[in-house]
């Protein structure tokens, strides 16, 4: 009697395990996409080139400077240190408004991240893309059709292949889009037989990358046929 | 325990069944672009009159753009570095070193910008005159390079030209250049062709009131008469086993075709009929034979098989076609068509589809291929004096290039 018993009770435990990490191996993952919000580190980085706090300090500084480098021009060379210590009785100043313009910048950055969150949110579920390149654009909440339909007329607008040559030609290569929309040829699946209509191919593709980002790690066949 | 089972059972389908769907999506691409490729020669350090003739080639093709020599960062004697040419989105660069002695001797190095590999790395010598077959000779190699294909480069094209009263075999580069004299000269000289060994060269021609078919020999220019007969024989072509040929011989108005070979003084007879047939044409694989025959009303293209049977009309638009001329894949056909009393160029497939007129100006005739099948050398009156023209096989970049001050005729392609 004793056996079964045990036999259930070990079954249970090996259900409940598998349930416990199968859960966690689906559910960890997707959380840990959620907490990196990287549009944070994006930001910070352009906040410095963005106008909204320097360009208060600058029209309070601009009238400041120049008058005593003019006047030191026109006045005896021993005056011209009286300037530089005003200059730094300034800076203390303007340290002080430095702070409170960053906290003021902190703050617009931290809006603007909010703000940025529920956008993203708003337009799909999944976790934002990890890695925002320069060259491409993110297309988050666009259909995967749609994306593939984009894909295959962009690497089209790429592609050259005399029309004087064969055109009774096929390749299919396989492609792998990155999150960044880099592009990598993972296999040629099927060569045309023509070096140079492959190379026009691989030309297209390479010529392509980046794409814009896609919403997760895209893998496509594409036929080449003229 | 069932219950149990089942449950993990059920619970594992529901797991596969929410694993991502690994199916791979194809998408189709289509109507690719018309640009070319570009690639970059540089000018060879020590004679540039070499990478000159070599971006010539290449860019007469069609398929190639040579980026200017100021759009290149890169000097010419600087060793190759991938990221000079980086953000130009060229394909290739070409780099050369000449130095002329005794001997000329190019050493040419090819780096694909794709992998920033150097792909190719050749030395050429031939004697300091040589100039233009050495630069042919490397511009074929990177032609095969990107193409995987020889191109016509090479090649010579044999032709009848005027010399005071009579006519001359001469010989000439595919782009007009080292345009020579053979030396043979006749009172009426027609239709030259190569053997598809390169060895021979076939023609009519008439001397002191007599037709006579000779064979040259390109090795030593030596001349041998084949076919000798009272009335006028007109040359085909070699069959593949450079031996075999077909030619045509008219007496009392009828012409027929025949076959005979090299060395022997027979010949049999392949078409025959009531009608005209002339112009015979045996196929690159040597199993069919084209030639114009009268039978059906005006002259019209024709094909057998190999033995002249099973006869079949090929062109049935317009009411005169004539000068059929196969394309080296035997996969398209040449001939003349004449509209509204001009002869134009035409080319066909061999089932009698896809007519498409390749010439409008002038009045056109004796269309030959390239041994690569991308271009076309006809003869024209559209400047005046019969030249020879060369244009792509889609009809596009007529040139002429025979001088304008010389009657040229009958054009012919050797193999590359």
């Amino acid at each position: 009697m004793n056996q079964p018993r045990f036999f259930n009770s070990l079954s249970v435990s090996f259900f409940l395990h598998t349930v416990f990490i199968t859960a966690i191996i689906l559910v960890v993952p997707a959380h840990k996409h959620r907490q990196i919000t990287p549009y944070i580190v994006a930001i910070v980085e352009d906040a410095p080139i963005q106008p909204p706090a320097p360009g208060k300090l600058l029209p309070e500084q601009e009238p400041v400077a120049p008058q005593p480098m003019q006047e030191s021009q026109k006045k005896e060379p021993i005056k011209k240190l009286s300037p530089i210590e005003k200059s730094t009785q300034k800076s203390d100043l303007s340290r002080v408004q430095e702070r409170i313009d960053a906290l003021k910048a902190k703050k617009h950055i931290e809006q603007l991240v909010n703000l940025r969150r529920s956008i993203d949110i708003k337009a799909s579920g999944a976790a934002p893309s990890a890695r925002p390149s320069k060259g491409s654009t993110s297309l988050q909440g666009m259909p995967a059709a749609e994306y593939e339909s984009l894909v295959g007329s962009l690497i089209r607008q790429k592609w050259n292949y005399p029309a004087t040559l064969d055109q009774n030609l096929e390749a299919v290569v396989v492609i792998s889009i990155a999150l960044d929309g880099q592009i990598s040829i993972k296999e040629f699946e099927k060569k045309s037989g023509s070096t140079l209509f492959d190379r026009s191919v691989i030309r297209a593709i390479t010529l392509s990358s980046p794409l814009p980002r896609p919403e997760k790690v895209t893998e496509l066949g594409i036929k080449f046929i003229p | 325990m069932k219950k149990l089972f089942l449950l993990l059972f059920l619970f594992c389908i529901v797991l596969t069944a929410a694993s991502p769907a690994t199916a791979l999506v194809y998408i189709d691409i289509n109507s690719p672009g018309d640009k070319r490729l570009p690639i970059a020669v540089q000018p060879f350090t020590g004679n540039t009159e070499i990478s000159g003739i070599i971006k010539d080639d290449l860019t007469f093709t069609g398929l190639f753009e040579c980026i200017s020599d100021a759009a290149q960062i890169e000097k010419p004697d600087q060793p190759f570095n991938r990221a000079n040419w980086l953000g130009i989105g060229i394909e290739l660069v070409v780099k050369g070193r000449v130095s002329a002695g005794r001997e000329l001797s190019a050493a040419i190095s090819v780096h694909d910008m794709a992998t920033g590999k150097e792909v190719m790395r050749k030395e050429y010598s031939a004697a300091s005159s040589l100039v233009r077959p050495i630069a042919h000779t490397i511009a074929n190699d990177i032609y095969k390079l990107l193409t995987g294909q020889d191109s016509m480069f090479r090649s010579k094209i044999a032709y009848v030209c005027d010399k005071d009263l009579k006519k001359e075999l001469c010989l000439m580069d595919w782009d007009g250049h080292r345009n020579q004299s053979i030396g043979l000269s006749s009172d009426i000289m027609l239709t030259p062709r190569w053997s598809p060994d390169g060895n021979r060269l076939l023609y009519s021609a008439q001397r002191n009131h007599q037709w006579t078919i000779y064979s040259l020999s390109t090795a030593t220019l030596r001349e041998q008469s084949v076919v000798r007969l009272s009335g006028l024989s007109m040359a085909g072509n070699f069959f593949p086993d450079n031996k075999q040929y077909v030619f045509t011989y008219t007496k009392d108005g009828k012409s027929d075709i025949y076959v005979s070979e090299i060395g022997t003084s027979s010949a049999s007879k392949l078409v025959t009929s009531s009608w005209i047939e002339v112009s015979p044409t045996v196929s690159p694989d040597g199993k069919s034979i084209l030639f114009v025959s009268n039978r059906s009303g005006g002259p019209q293209i024709f094909i057998s098989d190999q033995r002249g049977d099973n006869v079949r009309r090929v062109t049935f638009q317009g009411s005169y076609n004539t000068s059929p001329a196969w394309s080296p894949k035997g996969d398209r056909i040449a001939y003349v068509s004449m509209i509204s009393g001009r002869n134009q160029i035409f080319t066909i497939k061999p089932d009698g589809s896809d007519a498409s007129q390749l010439t409008d100006k002038g009045s056109n005739e004796d269309p030959c291929f390239s041994p690569d099948g991308m271009f076309i050398t006809f003869t024209s009156n559209r400047d005046g004096v019969k030249g020879i023209y060369i244009m792509s096989v889609n009809g596009a970049n007529q040139v002429r290039i025979t001088p304008k001050s010389r009657r040229s005729v009958n054009s012919s392609w050797s193999p590359q």
